[in-house]
C-alpha cells in the first residue's frame, strides 16, 4: 500500500506560493493582450469595409486553429533565432498565451454586440445618434451585461491555460510543482497538492461566474 | 353507471401557495366533464394530478376502482399517500391528455408519433401500430398526413394529430387542457369538432376550456373552479345560463363571446 | 536560414514527422471517442434525480474540468507506475488521461443538449406511459443530437489542439517529434513553424464547418 507523505511538500509551499503569483501574473499580463486584440477583430469583422472584415475573420479562423503549446514553444525557441535576440520565458508565455486567447474573446465580443436586438441600432439612428456614438452608449452598455458571464467563464479558461507556460519554464504553478517534485521525489502528493488549489480556484471563480450569471437575468426582465 | 375517477379531499401546493383546496369529484364512464375558470384557479392543476403529472400534496384518487398510491401514518396521525413511480406510469398509458401546446415529437413522422407509445409502451409490433396509428388518424380526419412531419402541418392539424396520439393507447379516460387555446380562431372548430365525436361515442372526458359554447352542447356536467375549489357545478344548461352563484355570474360575464340560445342579458 | 534548408529538414525526418502525426490522430481519435460514447451515461447521471447518482458523477466532472490538464498527466504519469503497475507506458497514460478529461468535458455538452429540450416534449411523453428511460430514448435524445452536432464539432478542434501537452509525458506525437528534431538539429525556426502551419492547415476547415453547423442550427430553430 503506497504511503502517502505531503510533508515534503508542503516544505515547500514557499515555491508553491511563488508559483501561485507567477500565474495570476502571467494570466493578467495575457488578458492585457488578449482582451483588446479580441476587441479590436471583433470589430474588424463587423466593420463595413469587405477588407478589415475578411482579416478579421480569418485571424479569428486561425487562432482558434493554433495549438496553444506549439504557439508557446515557437515564441521560446522560434522567434528569439528569427530575431537573433533572447526572449524571457515570462515574454513568451504572455506572447503566446495573449495572441492565441484573442481568438476566444473575439469569438465573445462579436457574439455580444450581435446579440444586441438591430432594433436598438435603428433606433438609435432615429434619434439622430451617429453609429459611433450609438455603439457607444446604446449597444456596448447592453452587450457588456449580456457578455459579463461568458468573459469571466474565458478567463478562467486562460488562466487554466496557463499551466502549459510551463513547458518552457516559466515559473507558474505547476513549474513549482515538477520543481517540488523532482526535489522531493513524491510526485503524486505534489501533484494532488496543486491539483486541489487549482481545483478551490477553478470552482470558486467558477461559482461566482454562475452566481452573477443568475443576477444578471433576474434583473433583465 | 360506473365511476372511473374520483378525487377525494384533494390539495395542491407549489410551496406556500395553495392551488387546489380540498377537492371532491367523481366522474363515471362515459361522462363528458367539463371544468371551467378564471386563470388562477387550479383547473389544469387539478386535471394535471388526475393523470399525475403533478403529485398532489394530500387527499387520494382512485381510478377504476383502486386507489392510487399507498397510504402510509403520517406525523400526528395523519396518513399521508406515498407514490411508486412505477405504478404512476402504468396509471398514465391507461389515460390520455392533450395539451394547449400540441407538444409533437418534431423527429418524427405524423404516423411515428401516433405508433411510438403503443410500440414502445405497449410492445406492439410495428405493423399492428401503423395499422392501429391509420386507423386513429382517420378517426380524427387527417389519415392522409401520416407521413408528414408535424411542422408541416397547421395548429388545428397538430392538435388532432395529438389527440389521434393519445387515443392510439386505449385510454379509460381523455384529459383536454385548454386544447384550443393556443389555436389561431378558424382552426378550433376542426379539433372542437373531433372532441364533440369523442364525446358521442362516449369518451370518458375531462376538458378544461374556456370555449363555453361548446360545454353547452356537449358537457354532461360543468364545474366552475374559483380560487381552488369548485365554486358551483351542475347541468350545462343550469350553471351557464342560471348561474346561481356570483363568482360564476362575474365569470360568465367576462366571457360574452359565446353563442348560447336564449342568453341572459 | 534560407529556406533551402526547411525542406531538407522534412526530408530527411519525415518518418518522424508522420509517426508523429499519426500518433497526434490517434490520441484524438481515442478520446473523442471515449467522450461521445461515455460522455453520454456521465452526462444523464448529472441529470439523474437518484443524489447517489448524480453526486459522484458531478465530483468526477468537477475534479476534471478544474484543474489543467497538464496537472492530470503528470499526476497520472506518478499514479499508473505506483498504483497500476505500469511502468513507463506514455501512451496509456496520455489515452487514459485524455480520455477522462474528454469524458468530462462532453458529458457537460450532452447535459445541457438533453437539458434544452423542451418540457413539452417531456410531459407528452410521461402522459403517454413512458418511464423515464423510454422518454430518453426515444424522445429526448434523439432530438438533442441534431442541436449538439456543433458543439461536439468544436470540442473535436480543441482535443486535437490539446493532444500537444502529451508530449509532456513523452507522448510520440507531432510537437514532442518536432521538438526532438528542432533540438538535435539545432532548428527551431523550421520545426516549430511546420508544426503550427500544419495544425492550422488541417483544423481550419473544420473550424470553417463547425460554423457552417452552428449557423444551419441556428437558421432551423
Amino acid at each position: 500500500m503506497y504511503e502517502w507523505n505531503f510533508e515534503p511538500v508542503l516544505r515547500y509551499r514557499h515555491l508553491l506560493w511563488d508559483g501561485l503569483l507567477g500565474t495570476l501574473q502571467i494570466s493578467a499580463t495575457s488578458l492585457a493582450i488578449a482582451a483588446p486584440l479580441g476587441l479590436l477583430f471583433a470589430v474588424m469583422q463587423l466593420s463595413r469595409l469587405r477588407s478589415l472584415q475578411f482579416i478579421g475573420t480569418a485571424a479569428v479562423y486561425i487562432l482558434r486553429s493554433t495549438a496553444l503549446l506549439v504557439l508557446l514553444f515557437w515564441f521560446y525557441f522560434a522567434f528569439p533565432a528569427i530575431l537573433r535576440t533572447a526572449i524571457s520565458p515570462y515574454a513568451a508565455a504572455a506572447l503566446a498565451l495573449g495572441i492565441q486567447s484573442s481568438g476566444y474573446y473575439a469569438e465573445l465580443f462579436r457574439g455580444g454586440i450581435v446579440s444586441i436586438a438591430p432594433g436598438q441600432a435603428e433606433a438609435g439612428k432615429a434619434l439622430g445618434l451617429t453609429s459611433g456614438q450609438t455603439m457607444w452608449s446604446i449597444i456596448l452598455p447592453q452587450a457588456v451585461r449580456r457578455m459579463l458571464p461568458v468573459f469571466l467563464l474565458t478567463t478562467i479558461d486562460l488562466v487554466k491555460a496557463t499551466s502549459l507556460a510551463a513547458m518552457i519554464t516559466f515559473e507558474e504553478l505547476t513549474y513549482q510543482a515538477t520543481h517540488i517534485a523532482s526535489q522531493t521525489y513524491r510526485p503524486m502528493e505534489t501533484y494532488a497538492v496543486i491539483a486541489a488549489i487549482y481545483f478551490v480556484l477553478f470552482s470558486s471563480a467558477s461559482g461566482l461566474t454562475a452566481y452573477i450569471e443568475r443576477r444578471l437575468a433576474v434583473s433583465d426582465r | 353507471m360506473a365511476e372511473l375517477l374520483r378525487v377525494e379531499n384533494l390539495r395542491k401546493s407549489f410551496g406556500a401557495v395553495e392551488v387546489l383546496r380540498s377537492i371532491d369529484l367523481a366522474v363515471e364512464t362515459g361522462e363528458t366533464v367539463v371544468l371551467l375558470g378564471s386563470s388562477g384557479s387550479g383547473k389544469s392543476t387539478l386535471l394535471r394530478c388526475m393523470n399525475f403529472l403533478e403529485v398532489p400534496s394530500s387527499g387520494r384518487v382512485y381510478f377504476d376502482g383502486r386507489s392510487v398510491g399507498r397510504e402510509i401514518p403520517g406525523p400526528q396521525g395523519a396518513a399521508a399517500m406515498v407514490y411508486n413511480e412505477a405504478e404512476l406510469t402504468r396509471l398514465r398509458s391507461r389515460i390520455g391528455m392533450v395539451f394547449q401546446q400540441f407538444n409533437l415529437f418534431p423527429h418524427l413522422t405524423v404516423a411515428r408519433n401516433v405508433m411510438v407509445a403503443p410500440m414502445k409502451v405497449k410492445g406492439m409490433g410495428k405493423e399492428e401500430a401503423r395499422a392501429l396509428a391509420l386507423r386513429m388518424l382517420h378517426r380524427v380526419g387527417i389519415a392522409e398526413k401520416a407521413d408528414d412531419y408535424p411542422s408541416r402541418l397547421s395548429g388545428g392539424q397538430q392538435q388532432r394529430v395529438a389527440i389521434a396520439r393519445s387515443l392510439a393507447m386505449e385510454p379509460a379516460l381523455m384529459l383536454f387542457d385548454e386544447a384550443t387555446s393556443a389555436l389561431d380562431p378558424e382552426l378550433v372548430g376542426e379539433v372542437l369538432e373531433v372532441m364533440r365525436e369523442l364525446s358521442r361515442e362516449r369518451v370518458t372526458m375531462v376538458i378544461v376550456t374556456h370555449e363555453l359554447g361548446f360545454a353547452y352542447h356537449v358537457a354532461d356536467r360543468v364545474l366552475f373552479l374559483h380560487e381552488g375549489a369548485i365554486h358551483e357545478e351542475g347541468k350545462p344548461g343550469d350553471i351557464l345560463l342560471s348561474p346561481r352563484r356570483q363568482r360564476t355570474r362575474e365569470f360568465l360575464r367576462g366571457h360574452d363571446k359565446f353563442r348560447l340560445p336564449h342568453a341572459p342579458s | 536560414m534560407s529556406q533551402y534548408f526547411d525542406l531538407n529538414l522534412l526530408m530527411t525526418y519525415h518518418t518522424l514527422f508522420l509517426r508523429g502525426l499519426a500518433n497526434t490522430v490517434m490520441l484524438t481519435a481515442v478520446a473523442m471517442t471515449a467522450g461521445l460514447v461515455l460522455g453520454l451515461p456521465v452526462g444523464l447521471a448529472r441529470l439523474s434525480a437518484s443524489r447517489l447518482i448524480r453526486y459522484p458523477a458531478t465530483v468526477f466532472v468537477g475534479l476534471l474540468r478544474n484543474t489543467p490538464i497538464l496537472v492530470q498527466l503528470f499526476f497520472f504519469q506518478a499514479f499508473a507506475p505506483l498504483f497500476l503497475g505500469i511502468g513507463n507506458n506514455p501512451v496509456f497514460v496520455a489515452c487514459f488521461a485524455f480520455a477522462i478529461y474528454n469524458i468530462a468535458y462532453c458529458s457537460d455538452i450532452f447535459r445541457g443538449g438533453i437539458k434544452s429540450i423542451e418540457i413539452g416534449q417531456v410531459e407528452a411523453s410521461r402522459a403517454l406511459g413512458m418511464n423515464r428511460l423510454q422518454q430518453l430514448r426515444y424522445i429526448v435524445v434523439p432530438q438533442a443530437f441534431r442541436r449538439m452536432v456543433p458543439a461536439f464539432t468544436n470540442r473535436s478542434i480543441e482535443v486535437a489542439k490539446l493532444t500537444t501537452v502529451a508530449s509532456a509525458v513523452a507522448y510520440g506525437d507531432l510537437l514532442y517529434y518536432a521538438k526532438l528534431v528542432s533540438d538535435i538539429e539545432y532548428r527551431p525556426i523550421e520545426t516549430y513553424t511546420v508544426v503550427a502551419l500544419l495544425f492550422i492547415v488541417v483544423l481550419i476547415p473544420f473550424s470553417v464547418l463547425a460554423k457552417r453547423l452552428e449557423r444551419h442550427l441556428a437558421a432551423s430553430k
